[in-house]
């Protein structure tokens, strides 16, 4: 059995070597390395940055305390969407719902950090990088997922076999497996005339290539060969599939290009977008209100993105996840603080969906974490460790979510 | 202590024997020349060197330099004042703010009749269009379902207002004789627009094409142009002019340092400008009267103006929290069918206060301690009367009795308990050293030397936290002259934006543009959501669509395509491309660049180029809808040589670091 030290070495030799591949694929190539990858699974991961409240996303309708702790924001019994006699949806996720009942779509409730941190940015960074509780880890959790991987047996690297829908990298995204973070797909390219014939692309192109700040070479060439694949694949004409309809917004647009590159053939495997806005101290709304909109944006765009994806979506396994929950009772301001466990969304092919995962912890005083929100009681990596393993491959575990301890045991066995 | 001679003393310590004009590089344990001492001051004090000043510095000394910027009110500024003029309403206060620019709330005031219409002719024509597009919005949403724009900025090419259809009802789209509009004077042309029916004018402006607007508004003052803005849209001259004074000040001012601890304390205290549809009216306010007089100052002081500043008690939620057992919450209590559901604590401002604003967030305290500390800032709020707008302690909603913070008992004591919190906060040594890894961060490395933060946080418990002293005790430290400190920063979008202005000594009319270019580059002025504001460090800029940004950034302005820019390169006739390349290479990078880049540049210019196209036009974006009078974009002519030449220097690797 390999050491991991002598894994790094040779994934750091891998890495070296691919200096030596051209920098621009050709289209025949391209052809070659989709085919290649064709039958690879792919893996979305989504964050709702700001904790989302899932105790009002699926709610625990049969748990009379989760009307009384809520008495403004509560969603009225008969509004709730059943699930299955005890857990419902918010109103507001009506498109989700066919994928329930076609068993495409999972949840895991009262999932969540063992850290106990209430701090957006802390609960984030601790999910992102996959590390709770440690803040040194330089990493994402999902860079890892890749650097799993035996590399050696890679053929055909593609600038895009990491993407986030974003402007800067997410932190789940960071680390040694070059990633590529995009915010919109059309205006990828040097404006300069629209041709990467003139001089300013290939000076650029040149200019970067010959740089000594080793740093800068290595963000030039991830960005030139991204913009001459993406010009191969003109993704500035894209129809969704009939049916498909993205709500207007970013999160929206995230999905729609997302599902424009799976289409594209790119060779992604991994791909992440956020949305925002989910942090409701005031006001939060009930069946209708600041949170039912957010919900209504998500769930729409999720459903668009799957009705887009057609038959691909087979291959496809969606994760959700948000840094934490929100308080069980209601502020004084008719929002939630700060909680800690959260609900997390899987769909896809391979999903044995229709099915609420975990177990439940209740919402009585007592068991609620220090006497005010939901208790965690599934880790949100045995999720994610799950989606890694079965989806992208990712068989170290102890690398991907170090000093876990996490096996194929902790697994939820959501996916088949 | 005698500054003289410790200047004399420092000088001797960290300069530079070699020849200025030695341009091997040297071993990574040599020493900087006197040359690359005055580039790394202007690297790190400014927002970049223009064309001379290396030169200015060099001469001068750098650490007599240094001393200078780190007494800002000695320096003459006038010329950034003159370039301000252009934006009268960043010199009102809040209140005047929203008088003259009304925002929503008010407009709902004015509906429901709880205020009257202002009398003066101009605010009373405001007024009257702002009321008449609340009217039609609100018919509009009665029928449809409303989209919400949720916080933040509107995704692209989804308006902020949607402009009214055909088939909306409201004032008819008025029939105005352009020509004859532009016969008369301009202020002519300004009485005749704001006396336009209420609402009309609005919807004249909005159908113009971007250089009929141009036209229309050439020859006013920028008031009546203000004025005629906030007949479409109140809240965009406010925001408008904030981002483009931030970018005056950045790239124009002569008290750079200043300006760069502005822009520090305000990424510390982070507000993001479209949390409500109120914070622009303070956040304008915030920057010029909270921070930047407290940029070098003490940092107590500066922590108190911001827990006092209606900016940051809403921005984070502090005027909604209310003590369980205040009086506000008994009443509430006794009353449990009122307007309102029982009022409590909100915990956020207590939460940031301790992680990102003073202690960090290993800084030793709890989730008690945060409870404890928000119950002590319960009643610290905002005055939403006129006038006002400004800070209130309602001691109806400060919890009562004893709390412990930390170990410590804070006596019961109205709002004197929030000042003995932010003293004990203030002066802590976690909030020392915290604090003085950021400023190290900032401006030596982004792995700062643990020596060097030792030694400033050493400062800071000394002199009771002075900034200007613990900014001066790095920049006397070895450390910051160190070799492997010089360009070893990335720069972030706005330093690279700010920074390329100033070395190709741009001309900025309008800064509309570049505000639009900050988004792409994914840093949007005030445009934070989270409290932590941007990361000082250099990995989360260099995104392939970030780096692809500065290029296009670098080529747009070096070919004049940023409407209301204009810079003057060298013209490039019958000389010799070498010559021409050396001298753009000079003036903007003080020649530092790489000689790769060199070879590459000149055989760009040397090169055939191909029969250009026309180049695209700028675009703003979704978040600059109200900017009307916003330069026209036009199609650029293709750029020349030297244009090309200068946007390569400007997109290359040595001009991304500083």
């Amino acid at each position: 059995m390999e050491t991991r030290r002598a894994f790094l070495k040779r994934g750091a030799m891998a890495l070296v070597g691919t200096a030596a591949i051209p920098a621009f694929l050709t289209r025949a190539v391209l052809a070659q390395a989709t085919t290649a990858l064709r039958n690879r699974r792919k893996l979305v991961v989504i964050f709702q940055r700001g904790a989302a409240d899932g105790l009002n996303i699926v709610i625990p309708h049969s748990e009379p305390s989760y009307f009384q702790m809520r008495p403004s924001i509560a969603i009225p019994r008969e509004q709730i969407i059943d699930l299955d006699g005890f857990f419902g949806l918010h109103p507001a996720m009506q498109s989700l719902k066919p994928l329930w009942d076609q068993k495409h779509l999972a949840l895991v409730h009262a999932a969540g950090s063992p850290d106990v941190t209430r701090s957006h940015f802390d609960a984030q960074d601790f999910m992102e990088s996959g590390t709770p509780g440690i803040k040194a880890t330089e990493d994402g959790w999902l860079n890892r997922a890749l650097q799993a991987e035996d590399e050696s047996r890679r053929e055909v690297r593609t600038p895009f076999r990491a993407v986030a829908l974003s402007a800067q990298m997410p932190r789940t995204l960071q680390g040694r497996i070059p990633a590529l973070a995009l915010d919109n797909l059309r205006d990828f390219r040097l404006a300069e005339a629209g041709s990467a014939a003139l001089p300013a692309t290939s000076g650029f192109e040149t200019i970067y290539d010959q740089t000594v700040d080793t740093v800068l070479h290595s963000a030039g060439r991830e960005t030139f060969e991204a913009i001459k694949m993406l010009e191969s694949a003109d993704p500035r004409k894209y129809t969704p599939a009939a049916g498909a309809v993205y709500p207007r917004g970013r999160f929206g647009e995230s999905m729609m290009q997302i599902a424009q590159l799976l289409k594209a053939d790119l060779g992604v495997e991994v791909a992440f977008a956020d949305i925002g806005g989910w942090d409701h101290h005031q006001n939060e709304g009930s069946v209708n209100g600041q949170l039912a909109d957010r919900l209504r944006e998500f769930s729409q765009s999720l459903s668009a993105f799957w009705t887009d994806m057609g038959p691909e979506a087979e291959d496809l396994t969606v994760v959700t996840m948000s840094e934490f929950g929100r308080t069980a009772r209601e502020n004084g301001t008719r929002g939630t603080d700060h909680g800690h466990a959260n609900v997390m969304f899987v769909m896809g092919g391979r999903v044995k969906g229709g099915r609420v995962y975990g177990r439940w912890p209740g919402l009585a005083p007592e068991q609620l974490n220090e006497g005010r929100d939901l208790a965690v009681t599934t880790d949100f990596r045995q999720v994610l460790a799950e989606a890694a393993c079965k989806q992208i491959g990712a068989q170290d575990l102890d690398l991907v979510f170090p000093h876990a301890a996490i096996t194929s045991s902790h697994f939820l066995n959501l996916l088949a | 202590m005698y500054p003289g001679l410790l200047l004399a003393f420092t000088l001797a310590a960290t300069a530079p024997e070699a020849s200025a004009q030695d341009r091997t590089p040297p071993a990574r344990s040599q020493r900087l020349t006197s040359r690359e001492s005055a580039e790394h001051a202007i690297d790190r004090l400014t927002f970049g060197a223009r064309p001379d000043d290396v030169e200015s510095v060099q001469s001068m000394g750098a650490m007599r330099w240094i001393d200078q910027q780190l007494h800002p009110e000695k320096l003459d500024d006038s010329g950034v004042e003159t370039r301000l003029a252009a934006l009268p309403a960043m010199r009102l206060s809040t209140d005047e703010l929203i008088r003259r620019f009304p925002p929503n709330p008010t407009i709902r005031q004015l509906d429901a009749g709880k205020i009257g219409m202002p009398t003066e002719p101009v605010e009373h024509a405001i007024y009257a269009s702002a009321l008449a597009g609340y009217r039609e919005r609100r018919e509009n949403k009665a029928d449809q379902p409303q989209t919400v724009i949720q916080q933040g900025l509107p995704a692209q090419g989804e308006a902020i207002h949607t402009p009214p259809g055909p088939e909306t009802p409201g004032p008819e789209t008025p029939k105005v004789d352009m020509g004859a509009l532009l016969r008369v004077s301009a202020t002519e042309r300004w009485t005749t627009l704001l006396s336009m029916p209420p609402g009309t004018a609005r919807l004249f402006l909005q159908q113009l094409k971007p250089a009929e607007r141009q036209q229309l508004v050439s020859g006013m003052t920028p008031e009546q142009k203000e004025n005629l803005l906030a007949l479409v849209q109140p809240a965009r001259v406010v925001e408008g002019e904030l981002m483009q004074q931030k970018l005056l000040r950045a790239v124009y001012s002569n008290r750079q340092l200043q300006e760069v601890m502005t822009d520090f304390w305000f990424n510390h205290f982070n507000i993001y400008i479209h949390k409500n549809g109120e914070e622009p009216w303070y956040v304008a306010t915030y920057e010029r009267d909270v921070i930047r007089p407290h940029a070098l100052g003490r940092f107590e002081d500066l922590l108190s103006a911001v827990a006092h500043s209606p900016a940051m008690l809403i921005y984070l939620d502090n005027q909604q929290s209310i003590g369980p057992h205040s009086m506000a919450a008994m009443r509430a209590a006794q009353n449990p069918r009122g307007k309102n559901a029982a009022p409590g604590l909100n915990e956020n401002y207590a939460r940031e206060l301790m992680e990102l604003h003073t202690l960090g967030v290993n800084g030793g305290y709890t989730q008690r301690d945060v409870t404890e500390v928000a119950r002590v800032f319960t009643g610290w709020g905002v005055d939403g009367r006129d006038p006002g707008h400004s800070f209130e302690f309602n001691p109806r909603r400060h919890e009562p009795g004893t709390k412990l913070v930390m170990g410590r008992t804070i006596r019961e004591g109205g709002e004197q308990e929030g000042a003995e919190v932010l003293h004990m906060l203030a002066t802590s040594p976690a909030t020392a050293r915290f604090l003085s890894t950021k400023l190290a961060t900032r401006f030596v490395s982004d792995t700062p030397p643990p020596a060097l933060v030792d030694r400033m946080t050493k400062t800071y418990l000394k002199t009771h936290g002075e900034i200007r002293q613990v900014l001066r005790t790095m920049f006397r430290s070895p450390e910051f002259w160190s070799r492997d400190a010089y360009r070893a920063k990335l720069k972030t979008p706005l330093e690279f934006v700010a920074s390329s202005l100033r070395a190709t000594d741009a001309n900025i009319d309008n800064a509309a543009f570049l505000t639009a270019s900050l988004e792409r580059l994914g840093m949007p002025l005030y445009g934070v959501q989270q409290p932590n504001g941007y990361s000082l460090k250099g990995d989360p800029w260099l995104g392939a669509e970030s780096l692809l940004a500065r290029l296009n950034f670098a080529l747009a302005l070096t070919s004049n395509r940023i409407p209301g820019v204009r810079v003057a390169l060298p013209s490039n006739t019958a000389q010799d491309s070498s010559l021409i390349e050396a001298q753009l290479e000079q003036s903007l990078l003080d020649g530092r660049v790489n000689a790769h880049t060199h070879e590459t540049v000149v055989r760009e210019m040397e090169t055939p180029q191909a029969p250009a196209g026309t180049a695209a036009p700028a675009k703003l974006t979704a978040a600059h809808r109200g900017d009307l009078f916003a330069p026209a974009a036009q199609t650029g002519s293709a750029p020349n040589t030297t244009a090309t030449a200068a946007g390569l220097l400007l997109g290359s690797p040595d001009f991304q670091r500083r």
